[in-house]
């Protein structure tokens, strides 16, 4: 159902202090370079560690509250967990692993999800004879067993190797959106986020440093490494006058009269490369020299000296074409209209 | 080396060798039938089974507390429970007796206050046998605990499970091989136990005297029932090897 919690914690050299929601039906992705806290929050959630300071509560019941002294320990959280590996009990089978936590808490056995999961073949196979993909359902139907009160998954798809990823995901996502509860999930991977999560949460070094609905966050990054995770170029600088006087140097033309403090957004596709001076009628050209060239899927990535720095995408077949190759001087133009600025 | 090595090889398998050539095969039934040896042989296999029990009972927790907790003076209380390895069992035995002896550090409460005598007793017996035995049941339990992912016994909390459920539903299964191992060992290190036996419950037949304190006992008086129960001993020994080959021989990846 639903989960408000504001977490202050310390683990080794990180001081989280986050605030977290959830709302029933809703699906939150908490995004996270490692060693943001990202899964520290999760275990805190669940109950497997105690907050230093703030709360945790679950449809408004507090269930770690240090102030008041609550602590509810995780075997009455009510809260599902899957763990990142999926940390299926090797010693039993898919039937007992799933029955495990009904058990425990003298319920009926949730069948539900075992045939909505397509596992009712699988159930008396141990966890070692399974895919990858098959355990993940597993772990889900036994994170589901229990009727948990909150989903938590912990970077569900992290442990599939990539052929089998995208088929997950796919069915993750039909999953969750039929999930009536709360769902966070912990993922250090965008695609992810933007997939599965119907709100971004992203965490770095402990905090927040940006919320919103999944294609709000998308658009408009608001941090570097958000940028940098979904391959778009992010640029700070104060604006006056449609001009951008970036603080990485160099100037940048807009279509927008924003003034003062802003951070400017470019998509990588926005920007062109070309041999020769290019003709047109973009406003922003530079001559600058490409610092690194790196395949991503069906593009290429190639950064940019600038000022400012940028990042382009492009074919394979135009790399080939404009023999693009680190060191390389290069001319570079975006049109204004594709500078995307909000104000900071 | 390889000449050293093959002298070490000899040094060991030699003594062997002759045990078994001196053994008399055709009187062997009716040596080990003798009421020495049967009363031997029984409280034997009575005593090192309940001094692996205790072993069992108390080293498990002893073993988890060492493997997931983290505590100041875990490296002495490490150092405490590796004490009996190294400690020359007569001395372990002389320590129980100091303990629990009818004027020892706790004995004499056990005395005084409820009449329990456990020096010269087979309470004696398995004590001394379960004191030199815990070791290896810590040691091995130990190592298996901290070879599982703790994060098993977290996914198991979360569904709904309490401590001590987790820990018989969830750990103790996930090391049964190294539990069982383990007990094995404690017992045939039970079975073996001479020094401390003799120093802290005496050598007395029926009641204190083992299989170890038999052949030394038999050996002044008659040196075929001697090498009769010595081959009991050796037999055993080899069972143990041979059913944890896997362990210790390596032919089990």
């Amino acid at each position: 159902m639903s989960l408000a919690a504001h977490i202050t914690t310390t683990v080794g050299t990180v001081t989280i202090d986050a605030e977290l929601t959830c709302q029933a039906g809703e699906t939150v992705a908490l995004l996270g370079p490692n060693g943001a806290g990202k899964s520290t929050l999760l275990t805190a959630i669940a109950g497997l560690r105690a907050i230093d300071d703030g709360y945790i509560r679950i449809d408004s019941t507090s269930v770690d509250e240090p102030a008041q002294a609550i602590f509810l320990p995780p075997e009455h959280r009510r809260v599902g967990v899957l763990f990142q590996d999926y940390l299926l009990f090797p010693h039993m089978t898919v039937r007992q692993n799933i029955a495990f936590g009904p058990k425990n808490l003298g319920i009926a056995s949730e069948g539900e999800w075992i045939a909505a999961l397509g596992l009712t073949d699988l159930l008396d196979h141990k966890p070692n004879e399974l895919s990858g993909g098959q355990a993940q359902r597993v772990a889900l139907a036994r994170a589901l067993s229990t009727s948990p009160r909150l989903l938590l998954l912990d970077e569900p798809l992290a442990a599939l190797d990539a052929s089998t990823k995208q088929g997950v995901r796919a069915e993750l996502r039909n999953f969750l959106q039929q999930f009536q509860h709360g769902t966070v999930i912990v993922t250090h991977d965008p695609v992810d986020a933007l997939v599965l999560a119907d709100r971004i949460v992203v965490l770095e070094d402990g905090r927040v440093t940006q919320e919103g609905p999944t294609a709000v966050v998308a658009r408009e990054p608001r941090t570097e490494y958000l940028a940098t995770v979904l391959g778009v170029t992010l640029v700070r600088g104060v604006a006056k006058n449609g001009v951008i006087a970036c603080d990485a140097g160099g100037e940048l033309i807009t279509s927008v009269e924003t003034d003062g403090t802003v951070v400017a957004v470019i998509r990588p596709q926005a920007i062109s490369l070309h041999t020769g001076k290019p003709e047109g009628s973009a406003r922003n050209v530079w001559r600058t020299s490409v610092t690194r060239v790196d395949a991503h899927g069906e593009h290429v990535r190639v950064d940019l000296a600038g000022p400012p720095p940028l990042s382009a995408a492009i074919t394979p077949a135009a790399v080939a074409e404009l023999g693009i190759a680190p060191g390389r001087e290069i001319w570079a133009s975006v049109k204004a209209t594709d500078v995307l600025v909000h104000s900071a | 080396m390889l000449v050293l090595a093959f002298v070490a090889l000899a040094f060991l398998l030699i003594p062997l060798a002759g045990l078994l050539r001196e053994t008399p095969w055709s009187e062997l039934p009716e040596l080990l039938a003798s009421p020495r040896a049967v009363e031997a042989l029984r409280l034997s296999l009575v005593s090192s089974i309940l001094a692996a029990a205790v072993a069992t009972i108390l080293g498990v927790p002893l073993a988890w507390v060492l493997a997931r907790r983290e505590f100041r003076g875990q490296r002495l209380v490490r150092g405490v429970v590796l004490l009996p390895l190294v400690l020359p069992p007569v001395v372990g035995g002389v320590a129980l007796l100091t303990a629990f002896g009818r004027r020892g550090l706790l004995g004499q409460y056990l005395y005084d206050w409820f009449g329990i005598q456990l020096p010269f007793s087979t309470a004696g017996v398995v004590m001394a046998e379960a004191f030199v035995a815990l070791p290896f049941l810590v040691l091995t339990v130990e190592g298996a605990l901290r070879g599982i992912d703790p994060r098993f016994e977290m996914a198991a909390r979360t569904l709904g499970a309490p401590p001590r459920t987790v820990f018989f539903r969830v750990t103790v299964p996930m090391i049964s091989a190294s539990l069982i191992a383990g007990i094995v060992l404690a017992w045939a290190r039970a079975l073996g136990e001479f020094g401390a036996t003799i120093t802290f419950a005496g050598n007395f037949p029926g009641v204190t005297q083992t299989l170890p304190l038999a052949v030394y006992s038999a050996l002044e008086v008659s040196r075929d029932e001697a090498l009769a129960l010595s081959l009991v001993l050796l037999a055993v020994s080899l069972t143990v090897l041979i059913s944890l080959r896997g362990r210790f021989l390596g032919s089990r990846s």
